[in-house]
């Protein structure tokens, strides 16, 4: 019994966070306009190894 | 100071859609180029269009209130009105007449930009960016999906330029593990931008970017026909710690990106930046600004690429609304999908077995697989919430707000 309340429990939390998240993601998409990190165009030359010498 | 048309006298606006300068009487299309003596006074010193600081215009019995601090008087060349200007202004209009004004002594040796980047976006455009992206989302007032053309303002933004490079080495770690990385990168920079108006949010307008600097020109008065502008005003000092800081954030952004893990934590890293200035810009904005009972939001336009920037204000109703509609549609889904799977083992199970099989296994499995997606669906939302909140703080920004508000009434 205990174990069917907490399915219960955890269903509604898993809907209602998902419901939350998607409305989240609406609003992101359709209220917030300009991203950061395009300023990165003035960047040249870029270069990242690690200490074993892969270049990534 | 205006520039006026060689043709009936009256003063000549910027228009970026011929990107010439157009007479606000006649209509007459001028190149800023064939203009005579249009810089020959940058140099002289004691101009009489100096502006006045306002303390020396009060009479004895008036005092300086806060809001008057760093203002200062000048008289239009126009009409002979008395026009404030806060002090890092160089363009701005006539209250009275509603003429460009340029405060050409403002505009000294030092202060001088070298280049600028021309208005390309005109103000109808401006409008018309914002209302199509940012006030047709399903959640913003239908009162917001107009904007009075008062509230549009074209303002040029002071930035430095800088060239340099940056090298590091970077120690990660995994999680909480003895595992260490470590990864030596190097970059170059050419004309990084950075934003020297201390009445701006640098990191407002650092979303504005990027410009495309190589359609920039020779610095010009004629481009601020129309337009209002300021000088730069943050210490040389200031500016290079902003360079850096803005190199390093750039920098290390991309080193993240390339790191195998995310998850990683960087446990040392000593960037060594050498950055040296090598110009000083003008760029275009727009500034459009709504008020939302006594909230302004302040929308940034890129005049150049038309870039977009800011967070429109949702209608709290609809989005609680459509969250609960939704949780309820999602629950009884859940609950629909649980009952089927209890029936499926009913038919294949008898019932002295049913309740060792469903109760326990099926239960047990939906249990925490709901839990987990509740957690991650919760902190993920959660983030996105946090990060909306603080792109509407920016748009609702005081300091930008006031940075628009000062400027004279007419409107381009």
């Amino acid at each position: 019994m205990i174990l069917v309340l907490l399915g219960y429990i955890a269903s509604i939390m898993a809907s209602a966070g998902l419901a939350f998240l998607f409305v989240a993601n609406i609003l992101r998409i359709s209220n917030s306009y300009g991203s950061e990190g395009e300023s990165q165009s003035c960047m040249k030359k870029f270069k990242c190894v690690d200490v074993d010498q892969r270049p990534r | 100071m205006s520039k006026n048309c060689p043709g009936c006298g009256a003063p000549m606006e910027y228009d970026p859609s011929f990107d010439a300068l157009v007479c606000t009487s006649c209509g007459s299309i001028v190149d800023p180029k064939t203009l005579p003596d249009a810089d020959s006074f940058y140099y002289e010193d004691n101009s009489p269009e100096e502006p006045q600081d306002i303390r020396d215009t009060l009479s004895e019995f008036e005092e300086l209130t806060g809001e008057m601090y760093d203002c200062h008087v000048y008289k239009c060349s126009q009409c002979g009105g008395e026009v404030t200007v806060s002090g890092t202004e160089i363009s701005t209009r006539c209250v009275y007449c509603g003429s460009t004004a340029v405060v050409f002594s403002r505009i000294s040796k030092e202060n001088r930009p070298d280049r600028i980047v021309p208005f390309s976006i005109t103000k109808e455009e401006a409008v018309s960016l914002v209302e199509e992206k940012l006030l047709s989302g399903r959640f913003v007032p239908k009162r917001f999906k107009k904007i009075p053309p008062e509230c549009v303002r074209g303002i040029y933004i002071p930035y430095f330029t800088y060239d340099g490079e940056i090298s590091d080495t970077q120690q990660h770690r995994l999680g909480i593990t003895e595992k260490s990385y470590v990864f030596d990168g190097s970059a170059t920079f050419e004309n990084l931008l950075v934003e020297c108006c201390s009445s701006i949010n640098n990191r407002f307008s650092a979303l504005l970017e990027p410009y495309n600097l190589k359609a920039s020109v020779e610095f010009d008065t004629s481009y601020l026909m129309g337009f209002y502008s300021n000088i730069q005003d943050v210490t040389p000092r200031r500016a290079r710690g902003l360079s850096e800081l803005k190199a390093k954030t750039l920098f290390q952004s991309q080193m993240r990106q390339l790191t195998p893990n995310k998850t990683m934590k960087t446990v040392s890293s000593a960037p060594k930046i050498t950055l040296q200035r090598t110009g000083y810009v003008l760029l275009p904005a727009w500034f459009i600004t709504i008020n939302d009972k006594g909230t302004p939001y302040t929308f940034l336009v890129n005049g150049q690429t038309g870039k977009v920037v800011g967070t429109a204000p949702w209608d709290k109703s609809t989005v609680v609304s459509l969250t609960v509609g939704l949780s309820v549609l999602s629950i009884a889904a859940v609950w629909a999908l649980c009952l089927s799977l209890g029936h499926l083992y009913a038919n294949h199970v008898s019932e002295a077995d049913m309740s060792d099989i469903f109760e326990m296994r099926v239960l047990m499995i939906v249990m925490c697989l709901a839990f987990v997606s509740a957690i991650v669906a919760i902190f993920r939302a959660g983030r996105k919430y946090f990060r909306l909140f603080e792109n509407r703080k920016r748009t609702t920004s005081v300091t930008t707000h006031i940075f628009v508000k000062k400027r004279q009434g007419g409107v381009k």
